[in-house]
């Protein structure tokens, strides 16, 4: 069972995406900020991140930089509302593997999960 | 243009620039819309100048308790942004969000806040991913801060916050109601900019 590590400020998402995932058959953690997803990262090693932009602490992008230093392999799509080109392009670049606009549609989210899940790590 | 506060100035300048900031109200409205599974309209929009001590005085019904979602732009575009929604409706909104039945809803704990601040998450992101022009640089909102309160106190703190700042206020005030409930949504765009203030065609 591959686990995935949600990292989303807001419980609300992470409370939706973890119903999401766990009713497909996967594992979960949980992060609330930034620095909590580089730690738990760290610790748990998931195979894959649904990471979101915009938190406390430490942002979505920073805290994308440190986990692809501890994995440059790291499975990590990010979700946010900001669409802007600018943010795209340096989430790739930091080494985001995918990059879903919220509000949350839960069929492209486990597309893009399985997607991957496919792929090395 | 470099300087953020001229950005801010664009907006209002007419033609193109004041096309801009409708389509970016539209697509909050659609991103509302898409989050609620429904449809969302503008039901009003205008932008005005308050004086800041004014500011509480303006409201019509002072004591009606509140819900404000209020998130700080960035210095590419400085500014401030509260989401406002009367408590009953907004109580109505998590319901359906955390799709439970209606009226199950009767209190704002942690889940309730987080609920209510990603839709102003939401409606703050919508705006800037159409606002942001080339060479901007990347528009990022603060996380979103939830309030609970009068009308009358949720206004204070918002002057108090910007009194410092500038006076009077300048505010794009977009109201969004959703088709089928009626419920409204009250924003408040309030650069960190003194303006001329024209009214939205």
């Amino acid at each position: 069972m591959a686990t995935i590590m949600i990292a989303d400020d807001a419980q609300f998402i992470r409370l939706r995406l973890a119903k999401l995932l766990s009713e497909h058959g996967y594992a979960v953690i949980e992060a609330a900020d930034g620095v909590e997803a580089v730690e738990r990262y760290r610790n748990a090693r998931p195979d894959a991140v649904l990471m979101d932009l915009t938190m406390p602490h430490k942002d979505g992008l920073a805290a994308l930089a440190e986990i692809c230093v501890i994995n440059p392999q790291a499975r990590v799509i990010m979700l946010t509302a900001l669409g802007q080109q600018a943010i795209i392009i340096e989430a790739i670049r930091a080494g985001a593997r995918d990059f879903l606009m919220k509000p949350l549609d839960p069929a492209r989210i486990m597309r893009a999960v399985r997607r991957v899940l496919e792929q090395p790590a | 243009m470099s300087d953020p506060l001229m950005r801010w100035e664009a907006l209002y300048t007419g033609g193109q620039s004041t096309a801009l900031l409708h389509k970016a109200l539209w697509y909050v409205a659609y991103s509302i819309g898409s989050m609620l599974g429904e449809e969302v309209a503008i039901a009003g929009r205008r932008i005005t100048s308050i004086p800041t001590d004014e500011l509480v005085a303006t409201a019509a019904d002072p004591e009606a308790a509140m819900i404000a979602i209020y998130l700080l732009l960035g210095d590419a575009l400085p500014g401030q942004v509260v989401l406002m929604v009367r408590l009953t409706d907004a109580l109505a909104l998590v319901d359906r969000l955390l799709e439970v039945p209606p009226g199950t809803t009767t209190a704002f704990g942690e889940i309730e806040r987080s609920v209510i601040g990603e839709l102003g998450n939401l409606c703050v992101s919508s705006f800037l991913n159409v606002i942001v022009q080339p060479g901007w640089g990347p528009l990022y909102p603060s996380p979103p801060a939830v309030m609970v309160d009068l009308l009358e106190t949720i206004l204070d703190a918002v002057a108090s916050s910007i009194a410092t700042a500038q006076s009077p206020l300048v505010i794009i005030d977009t109201t969004f109601t959703i088709a089928r409930s009626r419920q409204a949504l009250r924003l408040w765009i309030i650069p960190d900019a003194p303006l001329e203030t024209t009214a939205v065609p």
